[in-house]
């Protein structure tokens, strides 16, 4: 691409053209203040927040909707711009209620932060306000502020050009500006918390978060959702061991600045369902037990033994299970999906912008690590005496009459029958990655302290050294390096 | 001052906006002509005769049709804009209603010189009788042939669309108009890009007002270089002037470029209401700046004359104020116009012509501060040139004229903790121009 070399604050930068002023200077280190902007939304030039003196250009101009040129001479930093700055501050903020103390959004309100980088003076504002509507309920999940509002439309922009459900419109005109959907409309959206992360301040905020907890209290974590094949970079966000929170987690090359309300309301709400303990036949044993027993098993049994692996496996077990496999000469290996779509709930079955079918979370990884392995409806039951069922969800039809040895964080038919049973981990309270739909690996760290200390990693390191192989690693890092 | 009119070349006898009246004045001669002139030929003669954007911009209008892009496979669309809503400024109004034919000829001829095969007339909401008269002349004009044919001699046919506005003022900006055909919300939109490269419908679109379409017939029948001869130097041609307040004759009138404007306010106009004195004139339209009577003096009605007395000729509404005005009052009704207006898109024009508001009407009703004169101006400053279209500017043009040329009177308001003037104007017979 070719590109372009202009002149921000007497500092030459140079950046492919088409770039738009704005992201030119953040990526030479020079922050523009902003409300409207979103970096996945089209620019509407409407906040002025970002005017930026252009030479031989009478008026400041929005840096947003500006592309660089050659030759360009931009001033982000003299005293007119900076008074400009604090003056569009002052307005924004003569209708905005101060209620920071109540509001969700502070501590990550763009203009609590944005003023205090760029004005922190007095207000010169001493009329009425005006008064909005201060309860707006758009669904069960979004709440409307119209005080609070500042009218970037970014909302607005989100719902016809991402999600495309066209719900949101600003009505009324002048200060009375506010967002509003179709009288007697819902703000029926699989994508509608989004607004919320957009949203510059504390005018759309989510039910389910609302006055739940100051942002600066809660713990955050980098993950991968594990709720469909996208693998959507999400940031989980917990207090006391936890979830009080699920954000998107900006990827250009997975899911933008976006996740869909189905996985965040799944991550708030405790997974049903989810097994505990390690017992053969019914009966609590010891980790160290039911190791030696799976090693036997292994060792004399490898001939008459199916693996199933699971599509909620990170890579790193799943390349020591493919270790154990060969190493322990395991007859055949199937895949199954741990997790399907099902038309009783209201999740989306799929959609042109992240949602996939496949509800499994490393399918790809699974596919990667055993090429040849078909899926579980092509296994014929009586070439098989004994099954190693990791992960839920595997018919029971298919597996009656043999041993079953279970490996799983949620419970099932085939975990009950097992004779061996080990209760796992959820995606949330391991480290590992996940490669998604499109073959991109992607790394999650440990959000949560699940109830047992069982690490699935471990066990596998164990039987591979019952079976008197080396592991290729001990640890998620090792494993990940020796991949 | 010379008899020429152009525009207003009728007798008003209830039929002119007729086809058939039109035709006994010579109307639609000049479609006739085409057959034997070159689309760039009308150009020229429209920028060879210098006229200027009569909306209130000024820009000249030839230029602005030559800023269309050169072979574009997109269509080319002309908009005339009537959407006449500066207040003060009624004279598109005289010839959507009287004179609608001329317009639509003017159209034709436009169009034809800057290839554009569909044409739309936007009427502001508020305009019901001149959107009726538009609309019956614009059927005339398709029955006689005028419109949705070819034109005699030529293979170009032209199609007009009347479109009805929702009622605001924003509207009036190009791209707001164009939002508004395009059945958005009458917002602006941010420039570049410019209509001519990307306008109606992202295609390339020119846009001028009524009075400037209108004159198009007699800049084609005369030759751009005679219409260029009428007038001054920088300002060609005629101009109509709506002139309204406190004088014995308001209306629309009809003027040769430079005619002296105390001339006019005195002889055409009937000089000020009960022989009061003149005390203010807004010259353009209320977003032009007020000027004193000092000013007005040797003030000649073009464009470099007002604006070498310090304000513009804008949209040629002419408000004359007279002795016994509060001019704070007059500030807080033209500032709850602008507060009402602004569209609420962009933030400074949004939360500022409210702040503005409020604190001219706490000055009005005579609670203001001494420190609020100056805090009016240091809004203004912030909003003036930093929003997406020229409302912003608008609002603030007459804040800034008034507090310089009356700060006296808004000193007064708050040291007095009350309004000076009564409020009354006693009511005296005003004759119908």
């Amino acid at each position: 691409m070719k590109e372009v070399t202009l002149t921000v604050d007497e500092k030459k930068i140079t950046v492919p053209e088409g770039t738009l002023i704005i992201d030119a200077c953040e990526q030479n280190g020079i922050y523009i203040p902003r409300f409207c902007y979103h970096k996945h939304l089209t620019k509407s030039g409407n906040c002025r927040m970002c005017l930026v003196k252009i030479e031989r250009n009478p008026k400041p101009q929005p840096s947003c909707m500006t592309p660089v040129a050659d030759g360009m001479v931009v001033y982000t930093n003299t005293p007119e711009i900076a008074e400009m700055r604090k003056a569009m501050l002052e307005f924004v903020l003569i209708n905005h209620p101060l209620d920071c103390p109540i509001c969700d959004k502070a501590g990550e309100c763009m203009l609590q932060d944005q003023y205090m980088m760029f004005s922190g003076d007095k207000s010169r504002f001493n009329e009425e306000k005006v008064a909005k509507e201060k309860l707006y309920i758009f669904s069960d999940r979004i709440i409307y502020d119209a005080e609070r509002c500042i009218a970037c439309s970014r909302c607005v922009r989100f719902t016809r050009e991402i999600s495309k459900t066209h719900k949101l419109g600003l009505v009324e005109r002048g200060d009375k500006t506010y967002v509003s959907l179709a009288p007697g409309d819902t703000f029926e959206d699989p994508y509608s918390y989004c607004v919320t992360d957009i949203c510059p301040v504390g005018a759309l905020t989510s039910r389910k978060f609302r006055f739940k907890e100051r942002v600066w209290n809660l713990h955050t974590t980098d993950s991968i959702c594990a709720g469909c094949s996208r693998g959507c970079n999400i940031i989980i966000e917990t207090k006391d061991n936890e979830i009080l929170r699920v954000r998107p987690r900006e990827n250009e090359k997975v899911n933008m600045s976006w996740m869909c309300d189905f996985a965040r309301d799944y991550y708030m709400n405790p997974i049903k369902n989810r097994t505990s303990g390690i017992s053969i036949n019914h009966k609590s044993v010891d980790y160290k037990k039911i190791v030696e027993e799976i090693t036997d098993l292994m060792k004399e049994h490898a001939k008459e033994m199916v693996f199933i692996v699971s599509s909620y496996g990170t890579n790193e077990e799943l390349a020591l299970a493919k270790q154990i496999v060969e190493a322990a000469e395991i007859k055949a290996v199937f895949t199954k999906f741990d997790r399907v779509w099902s038309d009783s709930t209201d999740e989306v079955k799929s959609d042109d912008l992240l949602i996939t079918e496949d509800k499994s979370p490393n399918m790809s990884g699974v596919k990667k690590t055993f090429p040849n392995a078909k899926d579980i409806s092509n296994l014929i039951i009586s070439d098989y005496k004994y099954a190693f069922v990791w992960g839920p969800n595997a018919p029971m039809e298919k597996l009656d009459g043999l041993h079953l040895i279970a490996l799983s964080a949620i419970s099932d038919q085939v975990f009950e029958k097992a004779s061996w049973s080990i209760a796992g981990r959820i995606s949330t309270e391991k480290h590992g990655s996940f490669t998604n739909i499109d073959g991109i690996v992607q790394p999650f760290r440990r959000a949560l302290k699940g109830d047992n200390n069982f690490d699935e990693l471990l066990f596998f390191v164990d039987i591979l050294k019952g079976l008197n192989v080396q592991p290729i690693g001990r640890t998620v890092e090792e494993v990940r390096k020796a991949m | 001052m010379s008899d020429i009119k152009i525009l207003l070349n009728f007798e008003k006898n209830g039929t002119s906006h007729t086809l058939k009246s039109y035709q006994a004045r010579d109307g639609y001669e000049t479609v006739s002509k085409l057959k034997k002139m070159k689309p760039e030929q009308v150009l020229d003669e429209v920028k060879k005769s210098g006229i200027r954007g009569r909306g209130g911009a000024g820009f000249p209008a030839g230029i602005k049709w030559s800023f269309l892009p050169k072979g574009t496979d997109k269509p080319i669309y002309l908009i005339c804009n009537g959407d006449e809503g500066e207040p003060g400024t009624f004279k598109d109004r005289v010839i959507l209603e009287e004179n609608p034919h001329m317009l639509i000829e003017g159209m034709i001829l436009s169009s034809y010189a800057i290839n554009a095969k569909h044409a739309y007339i936007y009427i502001r909401g508020e305009y019901g009788f001149a959107l009726h008269r538009t609309q019956e002349a614009v059927k005339e004009a398709y029955e006689a042939g005028y419109l949705g044919k070819k034109l005699k001699g030529t293979d170009y046919v032209c199609d007009i669309t009347v479109h009805k506005g929702a009622g605001a003022y924003v509207v009036g900006d190009e791209t707001g108009l164009m939002n508004s055909i395009e059945g958005k919300k009458g917002q602006t939109r941010n420039k570049p890009p410019f209509p001519a490269i990307e306008g109606l419908y992202e295609c390339p679109t020119i846009i001028n007002n009524v009075e400037t379409l209108a004159s198009v017939p007699y800049i084609v029948e005369k030759g751009g270089d005679h219409y260029k001869s009428i007038g001054t130097e920088k300002s060609s041609g005629t101009k109509l002037l709506s002139v309204s307040g406190h004088v014995r004759k308001p209306g629309v009138y009809e003027i040769e470029m430079g005619y002296p404007f105390m001339d006019f306010l005195n002889n055409e106009c009937g000089g000020i209401l009960g022989g009061k004195k003149l005390k203010a004139v807004i010259p353009g339209g209320s977003s032009t700046p007020v000027l004193k009577p000092e000013n007005c003096k040797n003030m000649t009605l073009d464009y470099e004359s007002i604006a070498e007395a310090g304000s513009s000729l804008g949209s040629g509404a002419v408000i004359v104020i007279a002795e016994g005005t509060c001019m704070v009052k007059l500030l807080e009704v033209l500032a709850h116009f602008y507060h009402h207006e602004s569209c609420g898109q962009c933030t400074p024009c949004r939360e500022g012509t409210g702040w503005l508001l409020k604190i001219i009407k706490r000055i009005e009703d005579g609670k203001g501060k001494m420190e609020d004169i100056d805090l009016l101006t240091s809004i203004t400053k912030h909003i003036a040139f930093h929003t997406i279209c020229p409302l912003g500017d608008a609002a603030c043009g007459p804040v800034d004229s008034f507090v310089k040329q009356f700060r006296e009177e808004f000193e007064e308001h708050i040291k007095l903790g009350k309004c000076p003037y009564d409020g009354k104007f006693e009511r005296i017979q005003t004759v119908v121009g």
